[in-house]
Parts: C-alpha cells; sequence; structure tokens
C-alpha cells in the first residue's frame, strides 16, 4: 500500500513543473561522451574518483550551448544544482553553482526529482538512521531534530526502519570505496536537495497546491459539451477585424507613446529612481496648475488619455461650458459613478441623473436618440450598474468624435499647450546624486492628498456653484465670486470692461446686498425677458473677458476680506440652512413656505456647475427627493420657456405624483 | 477598448422566459438570441435528447472548434513580427535594482503599487501585509492577516485603502490612516467570500468595488460597502489564477486566466464570457491587459509568455527562448507596451520586445522564484516580489 504524501513532488506535478522535462534533456546532453561537459577526477586522500566537472566548465558549456552570456549560464547551472540534477561536492548544503574550479557531479538518474514514487518520510528517516549509524550519533542539528520527530511520527514501524538501516550500511560497507562515496554523496545531495536544511531555499517547494490535479481527465457529460457548443457557435459569430488592422494599431500605439515610455526614452528632468530626485513626480502631480508638455501632448493621443487625467478633463470641461454642452461630459461622469459607486446608492443618483439629463425639460437635458433614451428610461425603473451604459455610450462617442477634435484646436487646449511647462534635464554630479541617495523626502501621504482634494471639493461647492471656478483654477488663483453674485444683472449689461476686474469689491458688504437686491431667481428672469432668449449669462461674460484680459488674471491677487469671510459662512451654511434664511428675507417673501437651499448639501457634485444666479436657490414646496434646481438659458438652448416650467418639478415616471 | 463591445443590449426581457434581466448575446444555429444566464444555463443542463448521444455532441463540439478556427483564420492576413519589421530595435537597456526592500519574514506572494507612484503593499506567506514607501524603503503599516498564504493584495485607486486575501477565503479592505501605530487588524472589512482561496484582488474603477478571482474557479465582482456579491463569473473548469481590469475607463471587460490553461475575457455588464485562448499547454499564473485594452499577456508554467490580441481573436506573439526553461509566474508591459516583464520560477526577471518577440534583457538579483513583476502608474520603474523575503524596484 502506498500512502500519497500531499506534500510530494512527484510525478503528479510534473505536468506543471513544464522545466524538468527541458533540464532532463539537457543533462543528458551534457554527459554526451564527446559533445559534454569534459570531465575531472576528484582526489581523496588517496583514491581518485572520475567523472567530476568544475563549475566554470559546466557554465561555459552551457553558455556555448544555448548562445547566452556567462551569467545566464550560471543561472541555468544554479537551477539545475537546485534541482539536484548535478550536486556540489564540497559545501554540499548550499545548492549553487559557483563559477570557479570547485568540483560537481552529475546526479544518478535514479535520485532525480519527479520520478514515479512520492519523497517518503520513511525513506528520509532510513537514511538517518543509516547516518546515525555511521556518525555514531551526531547528527547535525536540523537532522537531529528530524530524526527525533520522525521516531515519534512513525513509532510503529521504527524497528523496521532500524533493521533497514543497518542493513544498507552493511551493504554499502562491502561496496568499493570510490562506489561508496559517491553513492554516499548522492544520497546526501538527494535529502539536501528534498529535506532541505532550514533557512536554506529549495527549488522543489512548489508552493501553495493548486486545487485541480493536472493529469485529471475532463468529466465528458452531456452539459460539459452543450456548454462549449454554446460558447463556440457564440465566437464563430464574434466580429473579428483584419490582423493587418489590428496589430497595425498596436504598432502604431508603441511609437506613439514611445518617447513617454521611461525605459525607452530618457524622463525630464529625471527618473526619480535613478536620480533620488522626486522633482518628476512634483511636476507630474495630478492637481498641478501647470502640467508638462509631454502630459499635454498625451491628452492628443486619445479621448481615453484626455478623460484620465483630470487635469485634461477640467480643460475639456471649459471647453465644453463654452461650448454650451458641458452637459455632456457631466453626464459622462455621472455615469461613471454609478457604475463604479456603492452598490446602496444606485438608486438614488439614477434618480438624479434621471431628473437633471434625461426628463424633459431637466436642468442639463443630454441630447440622445429616442431609442437610446426610451430604452434608458425604461431600465431606470430598475436601476442597476449598467443601466445608462447605452446612453452613456451614446454621449461618450458624440464628445470622442465631435467635441475632442474640436477642443484640441480650440483655444483652452492651445492655452495649456502654451502654457506647459519643459524642464530641463538634470545634470546631477556624483557628490550631488550621493547627496540625493542620502536625503530621501517622504511625501505626502495619500491620504492628506485626499482629504485636500475633498476639502477643495467642498470649498469648490461652497464657493459658488459656477462654472467660473473652474475657469479660475484654469487661469489664476481664485478671485472669490460670492461677492458678485448679488448683483449679477449689473454685470451681465456692463461693459465688458468691467467684469474684467472680478476681484474688486464694488459693494460694501456682500450680505447687504444679498438683502437689498431681489432675490436671484427672481431678478435672473426679469433679465432674461429683456434681452434674447440667448443672452450670455454672467458666467460667459466673466469667462471670455477672462479669456481676453489674461495678462491681468495671471497676476496673484488677494481676496477680498469680505469675500473669505462670505466663503467661510457659506460653509458654514451647509450645515445650518437657517443662516441663510435669515440673511435673505425677501426669500420668504417670495415663496412663504419655501427655504433656502443650502450649497454644498447637494449629492451630484456634477449637478454644481450653475449660473451665478442660482446663488440662493429658491425652493418652491419641493420634497427634498424631487430637488430640482432653477434653470438658466445656457443649459437649456432649445426653449427658454421650459426654464419656467422646470422649476416646477420633475416627476420620474415611475414615480407617483402623490410621492 | 474597441467601439464593438458596445453594440450588445445586456439589459431586457430574455426571449425565453421573457422576464427582464440581465442578457447574454448569445447564437443557437447562427441566429442571435439573447437569453438570461439562467435560461443558458438550463439549456446546458438539460438531458440528452431522443437519439442524441454524448459522443455525438462531442463530435459536433470539434466540428465547431475547426469552423472557429477557420473563421479566425479568414482575416489572418499578416504577422506582429512582419508589420513590426520597419519599427527599429530597442536600444540597450540599463535597468538596475535600484531599491530593494527588506521586512517579510517569508515568500513575498504579491505586491500592488499605490497611484502616487511611490507607496506600494505587498503581502507574504506569513500573512502579513506591508505598506512602504518604496522612495525611501520605509514601512508605513504593517497588518498581520488572519492567515497564511496572502496571496493578493491591491491598493485602491484613491490611495486611502488597500485589499487583501489569500487561503482564508476572503478578501479584505483595510482603510489606512495616518496613525502608523494604529492597528490596522482590527478595522478588517471582510468584502468577498468564496468557496475557495482568493488568487488575486483588484479595485475597479474607484475605491468601492473589489474584484476577485478563486481557486474555487469563479472571478466575482463585491460591493465594499455592503460585501455583498454584485455579480459572479462562472465558466473556468479550475482554478483561476489571475484577473486584470481593462485599462480604459470606457471598458467594461477583464481578463483571467487559471489551471484550465485558458485565457478568457469577460463582459462585465452581462456577465458573460465572450472570449477564450486556449493555446497555453500549462497553467496561466497571470494576465495582464496591453496598455490600450485591445490586447493582453499571459504568464504560464509552460515557461512561454504569449500575446493575444481581442480584436483579430487570437494569438499573435509567443515569447520562448531555449534558455528560458522554467514556469513565468507574472507579466507587464512598459508604459508604451513596447516592452514586456515577466518574472520567472528561475529566480530572474526577462525583458521580451513585444513587436519582436525577441528577449532584450534578463536581470538577475533574486534568489528564488519571482512571484509578481508590475509596473509603476507612471512607467518609471517596476517592482518585482520574490520567495527570497525581498521586493526589489528596478529602473
Amino acid at each position: 500500500m502506498t500512502i500519497r504524501n500531499v506534500q510530494d513532488c512527484g510525478q503528479r506535478h510534473r505536468p506543471r513543473v513544464a522545466c524538468l522535462k527541458k533540464l532532463e534533456a539537457l543533462v543528458l546532453e551534457m554527459q554526451d561522451p564527446t559533445s559534454g561537459v569534459k570531465s575531472q577526477t576528484q582526489r581523496l586522500v588517496i583514491t581518485t574518483i572520475p567523472h567530476a566537472l568544475t563549475g566554470e566548465d559546466v557554465v561555459a558549456w552551457i553558455a556555448k550551448r544555448f548562445n547566452v552570456d556567462a551569467a545566464e549560464g550560471c543561472a541555468i547551472g544554479t537551477m539545475m544544482v537546485a534541482f539536484g540534477y548535478i550536486y556540489p561536492l564540497r559545501d554540499h548544503k548550499r545548492l549553487i553553482l559557483k563559477p570557479d574550479a570547485s568540483l560537481y557531479r552529475f546526479q544518478a538518474p535514479y535520485f532525480w526529482p519527479a520520478q514515479q514514487w512520492p519523497v517518503e518520510d520513511t525513506d528520509y528517516a532510513i537514511y538517518l538512521a543509516k547516518r546515525n549509524i555511521r556518525k555514531k550519533g551526531v547528527l547535525e542539528l536540523h537532522e537531529q531534530e528530524q530524526y527525533n520527530n520522525l521516531h515519534k511520527w512513525l513509532n510503529h514501524k521504527w524497528d523496521f526502519i532500524v533493521m533497514q538501516a543497518k542493513e544498507q550500511y552493511r551493504a554499502g560497507k562491502e561496496r568499493k570505496k570510490p562506489d561508496r562515496v559517491v553513492f554516499d554523496c548522492q544520497e546526501r545531495a538527494y535529502w539536501v536537495v528534498h529535506r532541505p536544511p532550514p533557512g536554506s531555499v529549495s527549488a522543489m517547494d512548489l508552493g501553495l497546491l493548486r486545487l485541480i490535479d493536472p493529469n485529471q481527465e475532463e468529466s465528458e457529460t452531456s452539459d460539459y459539451f452543450r456548454r462549449i457548443i454554446i460558447f463556440t457557435e457564440q465566437c464563430i459569430m464574434r466580429p473579428r477585424v483584419k490582423s493587418s488592422v489590428s496589430l497595425g494599431a498596436i504598432v502604431k500605439y508603441i511609437t506613439t507613446y514611445k518617447l513617454h515610455d521611461a525605459f525607452l526614452s530618457p524622463v525630464l528632468p529625471s527618473n526619480p529612481w535613478l536620480t533620488d530626485d522626486p522633482a518628476y513626480w512634483d511636476l507630474n502631480s495630478l492637481t498641478i496648475d501647470n502640467p508638462t508638455k509631454m502630459r499635454v501632448e498625451r491628452w492628443t493621443f486619445s479621448f481615453g488619455e484626455l478623460l484620465s487625467d483630470p487635469r485634461g478633463r477640467d480643460g475639456f470641461r471649459l471647453f465644453l461650458k463654452k461650448e454650451f454642452s458641458s452637459e455632456n461630459l457631466a453626464f459622462w461622469e455621472a455615469c461613471e459613478a454609478v457604475k463604479w459607486g456603492t452598490a446602496s446608492t444606485i438608486h438614488e443618483k439614477a434618480q438624479q441623473i434621471y431628473k437633471t439629463f434625461l426628463a424633459r425639460g431637466a436642468p442639463r437635458w443630454i441630447n440622445i436618440d429616442g431609442k437610446t433614451m426610451g430604452v434608458t428610461v425604461m431600465g431606470l425603473k430598475h436601476p442597476h450598474r449598467f443601466v445608462l451604459d447605452a446612453a452613456q455610450t451614446h454621449i461618450y462617442m458624440l464628445m470622442k468624435k465631435d467635441k475632442y477634435g474640436r477642443y484640441l484646436k480650440s483655444p483652452v487646449y492651445m492655452d495649456y499647450q502654451k502654457r506647459a511647462i519643459d524642464p530641463a534635464a538634470h545634470k546631477f554630479s556624483e557628490s550631488q546624486l550621493a547627496h540625493n541617495a542620502k536625503n530621501l523626502r517622504p511625501s505626502l501621504s495619500p491620504i492628506i492628498l485626499r482629504q485636500q482634494e475633498e476639502e477643495q471639493q467642498a470649498k469648490l461647492e461652497a464657493s459658488g456653484p459656477v462654472d467660473l471656478t473652474q475657469l479660475c483654477q484654469f487661469t489664476a488663483p481664485v478671485p472669490h465670486l460670492a461677492v458678485y453674485s448679488g448683483f449679477c444683472e449689473m454685470q451681465s449689461t456692463a461693459s465688458p470692461s468691467f467684469a474684467g476686474l472680478p476681484n474688486s469689491a464694488a459693494c460694501s458688504s456682500p450680505i447687504s446686498v444679498a438683502i437689498d437686491s431681489t432675490p436671484a431667481s427672481e431678478r435672473r428672469f426679469d433679465g432674461h425677458s429683456g434681452t434674447a432668449s440667448h443672452f450670455p449669462s454672467i458666467a460667459e461674460t466673466i469667462e471670455t473677458s477672462v479669456g481676453t484680459g489674461e495678462e491681468e488674471n495671471q497676476t496673484p491677487v488677494a481676496r477680498p476680506r469680505m469675500a473669505l469671510s462670505l466663503s467661510r459662512l457659506l460653509r458654514r451654511g451647509c450645515n445650518g440652512s437657517s443662516v441663510f434664511a435669515s440673511l435673505s428675507p425677501k426669500c420668504t417673501l417670495v415663496a412663504g413656505s419655501g427655504r433656502v437651499q443650502p450649497l454644498g448639501t447637494e449629492p451630484q457634485p456634477h449637478t454644481q456647475h450653475r449660473r451665478l444666479a442660482n446663488f440662493f436657490q429658491i425652493k418652491v414646496d419641493l420634497p427634498s427627493e424631487c430637488r430640482i434646481y432653477p434653470i438658466d438659458s445656457e443649459d437649456e438652448p432649445e426653449s427658454p420657456g421650459s426654464a419656467r416650467v422646470g422649476v416646477k418639478e420633475i416627476i420620474c415616471p415611475w414615480e407617483s405624483i402623490t410621492k | 477598448m474597441c467601439d464593438q463591445t458596445f453594440v450588445a443590449i445586456t439589459f431586457g426581457p430574455c426571449d425565453n422566459c421573457t422576464k427582464t434581466k440581465p442578457l447574454m448575446n448569445i447564437y443557437l444555429n447562427n441566429e442571435a438570441i439573447n437569453y438570461c444566464s439562467l435560461c443558458v444555463e438550463l439549456m446546458a443542463c438539460q438531458g440528452l435528447e431522443k437519439g442524441e448521444t454524448v459522443a455525438k455532441l462531442k463530435k459536433e463540439t470539434e466540428a465547431l472548434k475547426v469552423k472557429l478556427e477557420v473563421e479566425r483564420a479568414k482575416l489572418h492576413d499578416t504577422e506582429l513580427h512582419k508589420l513590426a519589421e520597419k519599427v527599429e530595435a530597442v536600444g540597450q537597456l540599463n535597468i538596475k535594482a535600484r531599491r530593494v526592500l527588506k521586512g517579510h519574514a517569508n515568500k513575498v506572494l504579491c505586491m500592488d503599487w499605490c497611484t502616487d507612484k511611490r507607496r506600494l503593499v505587498s503581502s507574504s506567506q506569513d500573512g502579513k501585509l506591508i505598506v512602504w514607501d518604496a522612495f525611501t524603503t520605509n514601512k508605513e503599516h504593517a497588518v498581520s492577516m488572519p492567515s497564511t498564504w496572502v496571496m493578493a493584495c491591491a491598493y485602491s485607486p484613491s490611495g486611502c485603502a488597500v485589499a487583501a486575501g489569500g487561503l482564508d477565503n476572503k478578501c479584505s479592505v483595510y482603510p489606512l490612516s495616518l496613525d502608523k501605530n494604529e492597528n490596522l487588524a482590527a478595522k478588517r472589512k471582510p468584502v468577498a467570500m468564496h468557496t475557495n482561496y482568493v488568487s488575486h484582488c483588484t479595485f475597479t474603477n474607484s475605491d468601492l468595488q473589489v474584484l476577485t478571482s478563486s481557486g474555487d474557479g469563479t472571478c466575482a465582482l463585491w460591493d465594499v460597502e455592503s460585501a455583498q456579491l454584485l455579480m459572479s463569473f462562472h465558466s473556468h473548469t479550475a482554478d483561476v489564477l489571475s484577473l486584470d481590469m481593462g485599462p480604459s475607463e470606457t471598458s467594461n471587460t477583464f481578463v483571467s486566466g487559471g489551471c484550465d490553461k485558458k485565457a478568457k475575457l469577460w463582459d462585465m455588464r452581462s456577465g458573460q464570457n465572450v472570449q477564450s485562448f486556449e493555446t497555453h499547454e500549462s497553467d496561466i499564473n497571470c494576465v495582464k491587459f496591453y496598455p490600450n485594452g485591445d490586447a493582453f499577456a499571459t504568464a504560464s508554467d509552460d515557461a512561454s509568455c504569449r500575446f493575444y490580441d481581442l480584436r483579430a481573436d487570437r494569438e499573435v506573439a509567443v515569447f520562448t527562448k531555449d534558455s528560458v526553461m522554467f514556469g513565468a509566474s507574472s507579466v507587464d508591459f512598459s508604459m508604451s507596451g513596447r516592452l514586456l516583464f515577466a518574472g520567472y520560477n528561475d529566480y530572474t526577471v526577462n525583458i521580451w520586445d513585444v513587436l519582436k518577440a525577441e528577449r532584450v534583457s534578463i536581470l538577475f538579483g533574486h534568489e528564488n522564484r519571482v512571484s509578481r513583476v508590475r509596473v509603476s502608474p507612471d512607467g518609471s520603474a517596476f517592482c518585482s516580489a520574490s520567495w527570497d523575503n525581498t521586493l526589489r524596484v528596478w529602473a
């Protein structure tokens, strides 16, 4: 009876250890009398034993055989020693091949790994017992330990083991000395490979066993074949492209990115891993204001590349804003948030998206064809992660095919290109390099960066629901816009020069402005009724003026203290909306039961990009789950009239009105 | 990702049971039908019809496979190395180990980079998880896992959490904190539950979902917050050893490989296995997407790495060499996809030129098997984890 040891490294694993077959073939080749490795003789005190090899000969032979350099030859040789095909005659416990004159010998095929039998504890016990007899009880420490353990475990057949050991010892003594020495060495080498001394590396260690036995035949049942049939039929119908096309794309990709591959082209200013100077990372941090030339260039490679870079996305967003189609990107981002977001919020997010982007007359209605819209709206009854996939794809392709190309020619992108920094290559001297290596600076933890990012986000949301914040990030330090929110009417009709001085606080106190002027939403509609339906709102006015008056805006401007205090107030306001209610008494006049919607508490960050005029959102008897924002002309190019309708309430088609 | 993946309707009424469910796009006798996964499963498991035998089914299977190869061959008009003839060769690479991270007390089994390009997380056989600042070689956190053999670990995209799993059959998420002395083990949040060891895990495009592969032959997508199973992916017939998410934001696909010698491409929307490649002769230890998402590479115990093109639907390159005799454990691409770094069981890392399928360099240094090779997010370096208890950063 054979008891299969689970940890055996025998035949069972052979299919997985592909190297064994190759190594065995190689060993046979090496032993070829004519073309093999030259053998030496080993001298022991008075006897000489033939067929020993020197390390350097083995390495040279392997290097010649495979046409590789000596270092690789040595590595291959070391693996052969580690697997026990060749064993060292001296320093027998270190299974490496030294490329010098130290001697090695080929192991007998009987002792090769992965023979028909597994490595048994019983055999090891016999070996140790034999050794114990020969060394008269003086075993090495780990051997002694193993011996004692085996004695305990194999107590039931210990008599047999001892008898076997004695028998083998006696038989060994009868052999000629060279034979005996060789056999002892072979046996010892075998056990060094299979029962390595603690702390040494063992090539026999295959790691965790996999569940499936590679020798096992797959069961052949009807469902096994049916599954394959179903799958293969599907594979046959799968659309393919010509190899030349798809491979051409890969070749093109490689040539396009060649200069961006740190292993193929020099990194500017220098690769931090080589010079220990993290300037490269600092210049390429996600939140840096002026991206490098290389980074800006990458945005032209593909639309995906542009979207995957936060800075790139900012610029694109700004461009879309100018094109009055920022809702596309916002919608795409919202869809991503559904897809990769937490499962519990999908329902909520889907509704939010419906109300913001999909419903008729929604504030940021996206332009998709009726069929896709139908499928999507149907799906939203039971929202799942990919419910918006069709619509998202549609919008993505729209942006990719149309907007992306024009973005790359737009002034926004040109400006990025113009301002992009092109760092000069570092030229460190030896001493500077040594200095760098000694002074490795730790970096900010990603957790802190994340916190900062969130704070920034919160600040943006609090400072004004305006696209201008993006713009300011992009061109100049943020002049606090909250200040102007009170008199957007004036600005929109004022001369561009007035708008070009965004941080001259014209009013004495923002709070008083808020109180004195009529509530934003009211005034806004007044303004629009008096002008063309496409009258550019204040945001656009300022945007364009900033575009023209760049010089002025690039100089950092100190924020008016008033604005700061207001922003602080606003942030506090996120927690208690009553502050606003009391500050703007007119709100209550407009809508008796309405309350001021504190900013920054909106679950959808993408819906934040609204006009200045929405600074105080007046809510008219809306249940909190059907929040909808007043609409302004830019986001609603189709019908300015529907904007006013939108203020009322949008009910999702699957919701009852009473809800 | 190729545009064709967008066409399929993935949610709607099933053609068979008419219930609205995620749909699999399959073909019966060359006719497209949309069945839900349950109906497909029922169809597969129905008993033998009259006059039908297993042998007959087997014959049909083989005939279909031949047909598939014929279809594939129709559009096979050129080879990668022919196209690459005009491209200039890769110059001399001067890659050296720039950092050696010592601190694990046993085999390092897995590692993953943080998006900040300098931090990384590694897991080891002794059940320890270590977060390093590889640049300064400082350890930032050390976590003890409930079991040994932590075979999978991943850094979240925000850099605020790590996930790890192994022999405990679970994949747990640990939120990181700024306080280095805090006991992170107490903040362990088990997310994924498999019926066998977890072989690989990765976050999807956010911190909120984890994708795992397991020895039980499945891959699964999990919601981190609620620890609920969002979707499972069945089709492998043996241990799944590795998976990789599509690199592009628009892709809804991932690829997996395992002990059944198959590499499979999955559609995450329907949970359907859409492509399968079966040219390896032994277990596939690692799969890795090409940077543009249209191809992927595999590393296998048969001592070869292979390169598959998804759009052409076939193997386009094999990376083998006479002198490379040992199994490959892990692969990753350089930024441009020109170089393929592959870790091997003979303690070396080989660097292959993807276009010409030639080896351009070999790196020595590790004293035991290389278990994982990962290129840093900006492509400025790559890290190798090894059974010799160390990690090395090469540049």
